[in-house]
């Protein structure tokens, strides 16, 4: 049926993607480092910054200490490293059937249990402690998050990215229908990617990096790459699934590369201001004692997910949307 | 000059080390490290681990209790790696040369930079920064060469 040219052209685009994506999310940590430094009124750090830091990270010495789990030492950077790479593919629109909320989802999630799994590999009290820290924020924002998810679904019926780019280009962008979820959508971002009011898993000061404490060399590089990725797919995932254009559809794009290359423009776009506004919150704000952010998460942005789900779904019973 | 040089020298990760100093350097550390001066725009970032670091601050004249301690932290610290020795305690014994409690940073770690002062001020802690990073770099052009062999 599918000819292999097209089957060759998606496999280059896929590489692409994660080539892209893998350049593109240090340089995203960049410029939240970049932010933090103005607010400090500092001149912050020149931009290839990121990627100098994760080239000597390869060049270090790499310890194994004594009391960590060998196998699990190893194997947890490496398979973080493998799911954060195939993660762009998921996220944009190339394999039709990979393309899917649900497994992006796993994905994200895999991410993060990873990490928590790789604090606990290295066996160091300080680095159980951040693992407990990291499930519970796990916990935290799952909840508010999968709720957005099955918001989008009752909205459009699907969880097909290439339907939901469709649906919003013939019934316009998603954040119209689900501010609050976009809302609780961005809340979520600086828990997943471990930025400041949030960072209690890897507190610096209180548990010495927590989870990441005795990773050094490759591993450490692995796992923050993976961290570092994870943060820019989410905000990817936010331009896709809730801001697209109406002349944006997946037939158009298609055949039209110069429409395709807009489309990318524009995502790339909206996750940098997402990006920006994740950097503002993590340069404005101090790290919230660890009892008091499930609070927040499960109150409020639990309540604002839900709130437009129940809104959705009145509207989907009234036949509105 | 490589990747791998050129990586080493424009990224520093710190671990700041208090060796029995009586926290006057401490703060001049903090100073240092702070938006006047700004030793971001060259790299260096304050890590929370001795696993992460590359350069071992340490400040204090070291006395006996802290003496394994600081061994040990050393010996966490990937290769390559530089130790600064920040204050008068630290390069020479200061004022406690002559203390039955005090080892003295020497004998216990090999020091790569001293930055004498009591305390010193942030801009030569700034420079004995930039110098380190010079070492360091030389270090790690030293381990590829040795890795080609």
């Amino acid at each position: 049926m599918t000819s292999p040219l097209l089957v060759l052209a998606k496999i280059g685009a896929a590489i692409l993607a994660v080539i892209f994506v893998g350049l593109m999310c240090p340089y995203a940590n960049w410029l939240r480092r970049k932010i933090r430094a103005k607010v400090h009124g500092r001149v912050g750090p020149p931009w290839w910054q990121e990627y100098a830091d994760l080239v000597k990270l390869l060049y270090k010495e790499d310890i194994m200490p004594a009391t960590a789990s060998r196998g699990f030492f190893t194997l947890m950077p490496a398979l973080s490293f493998a799911t954060a790479i195939s993660l762009p593919i998921l996220v944009f629109p190339i394999f039709y059937s990979l393309s899917d909320l649900i497994l992006i989802a796993y994905g994200l999630l895999m991410v993060s249990v990873l990490l928590v799994l790789a604090g606990y590999a290295s066996n160091n009290p300080y680095s159980i402690v951040g693992s407990r820290r990291a499930l519970l924020s796990v916990l935290m924002y799952e909840l508010p998050f999968v709720i957005v998810l099955i918001s989008i679904f009752i909205l459009t019926g699907t969880t097909n990215i290439f339907k939901i780019i469709t649906w919003q280009a013939n019934n316009g962008p998603i954040i119209m229908y689900l501010p609050l979820g976009a809302a609780a959508f961005i809340m979520c971002i600086p828990i997943k990617a471990i930025l400041n009011p949030f960072s209690i898993a890897t507190a610096e000061t209180e548990l010495m990096e927590g989870v990441l404490l005795e990773y050094s060399g490759k591993r450490l590089a692995l796992l923050e790459f993976a961290h570092k990725m994870e943060f820019y797919i989410l905000a990817l995932l936010f331009a896709i699934i809730f801001t697209n254009l109406p002349w944006f559809t997946m037939s158009a794009m298609a055949s039209n590369l110069s429409l395709a290359c807009g489309w990318i423009i524009w995502i790339i776009f909206v996750a940098f201001i997402v990006v920006i506004v994740s950097s503002f919150t993590d340069a404005l704000t101090a790290r919230l004692q660890p009892y008091k952010a499930p609070k927040l998460y499960w109150i409020i942005a639990t309540v604002l997910a839900a709130v437009n789900l129940i809104i959705i779904c009145m509207l989907r019973l009234a036949g509105i949307v | 000059m490589g990747l791998r040089e050129r990586s080493f020298r424009r990224s520093l990760w710190i671990y700041h080390f208090n060796a029995s100093s009586c926290n006057a350097c401490e703060i001049e550390i903090l100073a240092a490290i702070s938006p006047r001066y700004d030793p971001e725009r060259l790299g260096v970032k304050l890590v929370g681990s001795p696993r992460h670091a590359d350069i071992l601050l340490v400040a204090g004249a070291c006395n006996r209790f802290v003496a394994p301690i600081l061994r040990k932290v050393y010996e966490q610290i990937p290769e390559p790696k530089i130790v600064v020795a920040v204050g008068t305690c630290a390069c020479g014994k200061g004022v406690w040369h002559d203390s039955y409690a005090i080892v003295g940073l020497d004998e216990v770690i090999p020091v790569d930079v001293y930055i004498p002062g009591c305390p010193p001020r942030p801009y030569l802690i700034a420079a004995g920064l930039a110098q380190a990073a010079k070492l360091l770099e030389d270090k790690a052009a030293k381990v590829g060469r040795l890795e080609k062999r």
